[in-house]
Formats: C-alpha cells, structure tokens, sequence
C-alpha cells in the first residue's frame, strides 16, 4: 500500500541490518538466499542458518528484495533506524513446485502472529457465479445460513449476522445485517482475495467482533503496471444461470501514477430444480459495477472507489406462508403443494436490494516516524420485500413492499502505523460511524441514528522465531430510537461502552507452528434485539425485542498447530473457546400470539450465558508427486450454560475429503482433476420443543472438478451433487418446505487480456 | 503540474458527490401505525333464510394489529338449531375512520381468494354461494344448514391463492385469516 519512497541521504550511514530466512510452511532456515536492497548495491547471501548481514545502510525506507531458486522472490518494506532493526523473512515456495502442498482453502498467512483462511486464486476462481457466502465454505468451519440457494449469510464457528462483521474494501458493511435472510450485499467478482479471521483476533475492525471478521478485498490500484482487462463467464445447468463479470485496468493519461479500474458483473438465474421437482420462484437477477481511481506521489497516495450493488432475488414460493398451520402443511407434503416448471420469472414474494458504497482513502508517508491513513466511508442501502397480501395492494393493483428500509452509513477512520522502534510495530487510531435507518412500510424495526467511536491500538512484537500482537480497543456506542408506542412518537435512547482486547503469540519451531491467542470482545444489543415487534413470515414466528438488553461480552482463545514436513505433509489442527456472557437468544413464550392469520409462536429475546467450542482439522497429503489428498473436518458445541440447554441453528460436524490428480502438468499447459466428498452430520445437540421439525438427517456429497490452464486463461468444467442426491440442510431456512438443488453441472472461463 | 490539477478536480468532484448524496439522508418520522393498511375486523352475519329467526353476528377484532394488545373481541358464533342461514363475511379495517372495508378487495380479487371453512363437533353442513369469474367459489357469500343442537368450532380460513394456482382447493397458498370460532347450535 505504500509509494515508493527511497530514502535520501541522511546523516548515519553505518547502519547494520541483521536478519534470518525462514521457509513459511516448516519454519526451516533457508541457505543460500540473496537479501539486497532495491536499488542500492548492498546486498548478502544467507549462511546454512538462514542469517544474513547487511552492513553500511543509511536511516531511513527502503525495499528489501529476497531471492532464492526454489522460493518466490520476496519484496518487503523496512525501516532502518539507529536501533539495529533485526527483520525474519518468509519465504513460499514456488506455487508451480509439483511438490508444493497446501490446505485447500485454509492458507495460513504464516508471517501473520494471528490466523487467518483465505479464498484467492484458483480457490476464488473456482467460486465464480456464486454469492460471497458460498464461496466462502471452502474455508473450514464456515457454513452458510441461507434462505433458498440464493441468500447465504456466513457463519463462523456457529455465529453470524450481528456477530461476524464484514469489511468491504476496508468500509465496515452496513446493511441491514440483523435479519437471518438479509445476505451482505457484496459482490465476490471485485475481490482479489477474501480473507476470514475466526474469533476475536482482530481488533482494530471492531471491538463486537464475537464470532469472527471477513475482509473482501479488490487488488491493489497502486500496483497496476500496464493496461489490462479480464472477462470471465460462469454458466450453470440448474436454474440456467449466467454470470459475465468483466475489469479492466490500467494509467490513466499513461501517467503511471494515476491509475484506474473498472470491473461490473452481470448474473441471471431462474427457478432451481431439486433432484424431482423445480422450486417456484427462485430465480434472481444481479447487476453491480466498481470504479476505482488512485493517484500516486512520493509519500503520499490517494484512492476513490466507488459500487454499486443491486439484487433482485426471488423467494421460494413454497417458504411463503400464512401461519403454522401453513408451515406443518408444507412440511408434511412430500413435495411443495406450488409446482412449478422452469422459468426465469421473478413473482411474488421477492427482495430488491441496492447498496451504494463510496471510499475515499487518504495515505501519507511520514518520514522516519511511519505512515497515517485517513478513510472515509459512505454507504446507502435500500431494501425492499414484496409480499402479496391485501395489506400491501395499493388501490391501482400494484403492491408496496412489506418491508421498506433506507439505511445511512457513514464511517471515518484515521489510522497511524509507527515504525518498528525496539522490535515494536503497531497501529493506534480512532474510527467513528454514524447511521441513520428509516423505514416505510411494515413496522419490524424503528428509525434510529446510530454513533460510535472507538479508540485502539494494536503492537506487534517479533524476534527470530517468536512473534506477539496485543491490542486493546474502547468503543462507545450510543442510539436514538424513534417509534410509535401506543399512538405516541416516542424517542428513546441507549448508550453502551466497553473495552475489548486480544493477545496472540506465534512461534515457529521446526516443522511445527505454535498459534495461541486470547480475546474478550463485547457487542451492544441491536435495535432488532431491543424493538423487533412482527411475524417473520418464512419462519412463522412471532418476535419480541427487549429494550433492557444489555451487551453481550465473550472471552475468547484458541490454539493452532501447524505441522509441515518437507512439503508432503500440511496439516492444520485449531482447539477453541469461547464463552458468551449475556449472548442475545430468542427463546419460545407461551401462549402464542393470537391474530387474525391464526396463532404464532412467540419468542422473545433474551439474554443467557452461552458457551462455543469447537475442533478445526485440515491436512494434505501428497503421493507419487501426481496425486494430493485434501482432509477437512470440523464440529461447533453451543451450550446455553444458564439453561444447560443446546442452542437452536448451530451447524453440523461435517468432513470432506478431496482427491486431486495432476494429470498434465506442462510449462504453458495444466491440468486438474478433483473429486470430492463430503458428509455433513445430522445435527443432533437442539434443544427440545425450540424449532417445528427435528432437524434433517446427515447427507452425503461428491462434486468432481476439472481445470484446464493454458497460458493465463482458467477453466473448470464441474458437477455439483454428481449422484443428484436428495438432501436437506440444517442450516438452510428452507428446510421445512423443499429439498435443496440437485445436480448442477457448470462451467468457468477466465481470461485475462494483457 | 498537469496530473495535480487532475487529481486535484478529482478529489474536489468526489467530495462534492459525497456531500449531494448526504443531503439525500434526511430526519424522518417513522409512518404511523394508523395509516397502514390492517385487517382489524372480521365479522360474520348470519340472516335465517325463512325469515324468520333473528340475525346473527359473530365479530373477531384486533383494533392495533398483531401482538401489542390483545383481540378486544372473539364472539362465539350461536345458531339455532335446524335452521338455514345465509352468511356474509366482512373484513375491516377499522383503525380508520371511516372503517375500511378489506372485503371489497378480496371480492375484486375474488380468483385468488377462498374461504375455507371446518366445523368441529357440530351438525352442521356449510355450502359457498358465490363465485369467481373462473367460475370457482369465493365463500364471502355461503349457506349453513344447522343440524341438532350441538357445541364445537368452526375454523373460518381465508387462503390467498395468486398467479392462477386456484383451483378450488383448500391446501393452495397461504392464510390471510385463519380463525376458530367456539360455535353453539341450541
């Protein structure tokens, strides 16, 4: 993110930078690396224990570059000061290396003390046409709360919606996040890589980060080079689907220093087909385009980014109903009572959803001291949910939504990263958002503005093979509700403040790493948990908020292992915790709420201490160079400890196995096949009389992928749920009305134009 | 010097877009309750076919909506005994004043609408009277021939059966009203 800054001579040339190389994956010192200065002639070998000594440097910036045969070459910022700086570099393997191994969907950051999954390269191009959520499962213990196929919201060790935070190119996302069919408004085909960070590791985002944070991130505007484009198109057998997303990049006026990009993308499907019947009304029509602009200068560099996201998503006919008789009905009918044939008409009920996000990012590079960035977010988001019923027609026939929010966000960061004095490297800033909601149609929540402000600052530490980051955060959270209460508007407001703080240490033995981290976050109740007063129609259950809600706190820590052995071997192996003091519950009322529409169950928000654990497993295995076996499993255990009760809507255990053969692996050709399986539990840890139906029974998965790579363009031509498997999912709201989609067979191309 | 004037309109423009699409973001009352659109009230009129015996009304009312308060009004529907009624469904919205009148509505839509109706435990027979332009019962309108005196109920269901899923049956859609009547045949 930095501009090139080169330092001018200064008064202390006798500068001595020590260091050590170690390769990433075991933690093994490298022999025989050059470490050189860019641009300067100084430069070293590394000795048979990975050190290396450079002498004669002046104080100030400079890039150092790392070399080495087998390792991708490295290019790292540093800072020389007086103090003697000592700097560990980390080297990948080649990524072409037929030997190299990695975890699908799980690499480790590994210079990074705390722990964090990745989706980027191949892995996101193999997620093309889905929506974030989706592809976000390939990382272990990520699961989806979905709504029909279309609506995911991510779920992170048995959390979501208000507990796992989202930040979209750098701005916290703002949507209406509170509703368990409210997906985030995000479109993966600007993202570069898509990073999630488990628990409370991460602080400087938040300080009500319970359940864990995922970063969209777009490639770097800084770095373009040259003029390029990239198309990519993704087609899908069940429901027709189309998705075209196209970018292009490059200088703008050939002014290297002023760069732009473009990117849109365009996706279409209609109704999806279980394994027997299609599900009416579930197609979805999705239009979203990014402009980007950055502009470079010696020490200081500016960015506008500018999207816009809009969906049209369809709800499944059969969800749609009237009262818990409706919902036992559907239920107990084989197949939904709608049939449907196949069309790409979007009816009633459905959702239209549009987010405008504007980020304008300043960054100034202040000599020997370190490096200030001032961001400033703004986001609108308009949602609307049709229903047809005689309350939403208007008098000419058409209908206004159930539903209708504008939601206002604005967000403010200014964030100051010291350089390295005495080993320390840390960033302080303060971030501070200000949101406004209204409503039009349908009371569920109230209009409020919304203020926080929060305070952190986060050190790093790191020496040879041992590295620490402590952070502490003081937010202050304040509401303003506005609402009718028995034909008087009434306002009130909520102030809630606290601290959060984590702690992580990392060292790196031979072969193993050691990660271990400990958190306490907190999250101030939200104004569905304080106002909500409706029927949540899919779910034919009538909710009450609770004003005196008081925030939730969690206290967190886990431990990974990381074992890696010459490269045949990568396992990874994560143990957590985390207990939830106060964690925000709906729990059933009796009686049921009596209407016109008949009775509904009730269920109010209440406030119990809750206790998540969890095992994480991933490995991969290598066999005769050409075939690599991937293993993924994990389990979540939610306990409602003041009850000593299970929780409701926590995901299954689920293993995976994926077989990967090389079958040609040439200089400009490759190519892949993979085959994988996967069986997801029947989740049997519910509390009793707390949902309508038992939760459905374990099933079992194969999807078979094939790649072709030739020079730069990407294709994967694959089947989803190859043996057309009937199944439903526990975590997917549509499980008591119809089975999920059967075989779906696609395919993917991307090419890049340079 | 050229790029800086570039960058510098740049930046000014961005920040004026900002600006503009703040002022968008105003102070707003929530609506009010009292003007969405509710069905508060349904009432039931029973007229005895002969003429004879007097009329009878049985009214549910929910005046705020779901939850909040609860229904001010649940009548118990009393028949007499071996009689023939003709009945007429209301719905209402009475939050308003003038009460609105729902009904008229399902009666224009009258082919994505059915009245279901399910008595438990007592004699008595109930028969839709009106129709649809397709030609398929609407039960606004219907016709309950009372048997002997008995006690039970009488589940009243309207289902909302659009994009020409009507057919007649009671298992399409979803309920708009779904109300149990205690009923007396004496």
């Amino acid at each position: 993110m930095y501009s090139c800054m080169h330092a001018n001579a200064q008064t202390n040339c006798n500068q001595v930078l020590k260091g050590l190389v170690l390769e990433s994956q075991s933690g093994l010192p490298i022999e025989s690396v050059s470490v050189f200065i860019e641009g300067k002639a100084i430069g070293s070998k590394t000795n048979i224990n990975g050190e290396f000594v450079l002498n004669g440097l002046c104080e100030g910036t400079y890039f150092l570059i790392s070399k080495h045969l087998n390792h991708e070459i490295k290019r790292e910022q540093i800072i020389v000061s007086n103090k003697n700086p000592f700097k560990t570099i980390y080297l990948n393997c080649h990524t072409d290396t037929l030997h190299q191994v990695m975890i699908k969907g799980a690499r480790i950051h590994w210079e990074d003390v705390t722990v964090s999954n990745k989706v980027q390269g191949d892995d996101l191009k193999m997620s093309i046409g889905q929506s974030l959520g989706k592809s976000l499962e390939k990382i272990n213990g990520v699961y989806n709360l979905s709504t029909g196929n279309n609506i995911n919201k991510p779920v992170i060790r048995g959390l979501h919606s208000n507990r796992v935070v989202i930040m979209n190119n750098e701005i916290r996302q703002e949507g209406q996040q509170w509703g368990n069919e409210h997906a985030p408004e995000i479109d993966p085909n600007m993202a570069k890589e898509i990073e999630v960070v488990k628990g409370a590791q991460s602080i400087r985002y938040g300080s009500d980060i319970i359940g864990g944070i995922i970063l969209v991130n777009p490639a770097s505007l800084l770095t373009i080079k040259k003029t390029s484009a990239e198309i990519n198109v993704a087609g899908f057998t069940n429901g027709r689907g189309l998705n075209i997303s196209s970018m292009l990049e490059g200088s703008v006026l050939k002014n290297k220093n002023l760069n732009y990009r473009i990117q849109g993308s365009y996706k279409k499907s209609g109704n999806t087909k279980t394994p027997t019947y299609f599900l009416k009304n579930t197609g979805m029509n999705e239009i979203n385009y990014s402009v980007a602009l950055g502009y470079k200068k010696n020490n200081w560099n500016i960015e506008v980014y500018q999207s816009y996201f809009n969906t049209k998503i369809g709800i499944f006919a059969g969800s749609h109903i009237g009262n818990l008789t409706d919902l036992y009905a559907a239920f107990d009918a084989k197949k939904p009572i709608d049939s449907a044939k196949f069309s790409y008409n979007i009816g009633f009920p459905y959702q239209h959803v549009v987010h405008y996000l504007t980020k304008l990012k300043f960054n100034y590079f202040i000599k020997n001291t370190g490096n200030l960035s001032v961001l400033y977010g703004f986001q609108k988001n308009i949602r609307k949910e049709y229903d047809k019923t005689l309350q939403t027609k208007n008098d000419d026939g058409s209908y206004e939504p159930a539903l209708n929010f504008d939601l206002y966000s604005n967000a403010l960061d200014v964030n100051f990263e010291h350089k390295t004095i005495d080993r320390f490297n840390g960033n302080l800033g303060i971030s501070s958002s200000f949101q406004k909601n209204n409503y039009y149609g349908n009371y569920f929540i109230p209009n409020y503005d919304r203020v926080n402000t929060g305070l952190y600052w986060v050190e790093k530490w790191h020496k040879n093979r041992f590295s620490f980051e402590g952070g502490l955060r003081y937010d202050i959270n304040y509401f303003s509700v506005l609402k009718w209460k028995q034909n008087i508007l009434t306002n009130s407001t909520h102030f809630y403040s606290g601290l959060a703080s984590t702690f992580s240490s990392r060292y790196q033995f031979p072969y193993f790493t050691l990660h271990a981290n400990v958190g306490t976050a907190w999250r101030s109740p939200f104004v569905n948990e304080l106002y909500s007063n409706g029927v949540h129609h899919s779910a034919a259950s009538f909710e009450i908020g609770d004003e005196n809600l008081v925030p939730e706190r969690n206290y967190n820590s886990s431990i990974t292992v990381d074992f890696n052995y010459k490269n045949k071997v990568d396992m990874e192996f994560t143990i957590y915790n985390n207990y939830i003091l106060n964690y925000i519950n709906l729990q059933p009322k009796l009686p049921a709420t009596l209407t016109i529409r008949g009775a509904f169950p009730t269920f109010f928000y209440s406030q119990v201490n809750a206790n998540f654990s969890g095992l994480e497993y991933a490995a991969t295995f290598v066999f005769l160079k050409k075939i690599q076996n991937h293993f993924k499993a994990n389990i979540t255990l939610a306990k409602d400890i003041s009850n000593n009760k299970y929780l409701v809507g926590i995901p299954p255990a689920k293993i995976e196995h994926t077989l990967e053969f090389n079958l040609l692996k040439k200089k400009l050709i490759n190519i892949k096949w993979s085959l994988n399986n996967s069986y997801t539990f029947q989740q049997k840890r519910v509390p009793l009389h707390a949902d309508y139906v038992n939760p459905p029974k374990g099933y079992y998965l194969a999807n078979s992928d094939f790649i072709l790579e030739y020079k730069n363009v990407f294709v994967n031509f694959g089947i989803q749920n190859v043996f057309n498997t009937s199944y439903r999912d526990y975590m997917n709201r549509n499980r008591y009305f119809a089975n999920e989609i059967g075989r779906n067979i696609f395919t993917r191309i991307s090419i890049p134009i340079q | 010097m050229k790029s800086t004037i570039l960058t510098t309109s740049i930046l000014t423009l961005s920040i004026f877009g900002l600006l503009f699409s703040q002022s968008s973001c105003k102070k707003t009352t929530p609506p009010d309750p009292n003007e969405e659109e509710l069905v508060t009230t349904f009432k039931i009129i029973f007229t005895d076919s002969a003429g004879t015996k007097p009329n009878v009304v049985a009214i549910y009312k929910d005046i705020d909506g779901d939850g909040g308060n609860n229904p001010s009004v649940f009548d118990t529907i009393k028949l007499q005994s071996n009689t023939t009624y003709n009945a007429t469904i209301l719905l209402l919205d009475e939050s308003k004043t003038p009460a609105d009148t729902i009904s008229n509505e399902v009666l224009e839509e009258g082919n994505e609408h059915l009245f279901c109706f399910t008595p438990t435990n007592i004699n008595t027979t109930i028969v839709r009277t009106d129709k649809d332009i397709n030609n398929l019962e609407i039960g606004l309108r219907s016709k309950w021939i009372t048997g002997a005196a008995s006690n039970g109920t009488t589940q009243i269901v309207l289902r909302h059966q659009p994009d020409n899923t009507k057919n007649g049956s009671c298992n399409i859609g979803s309920s708009d009203v779904d109300l149990t009547f205690q009923t007396i045949l004496y």
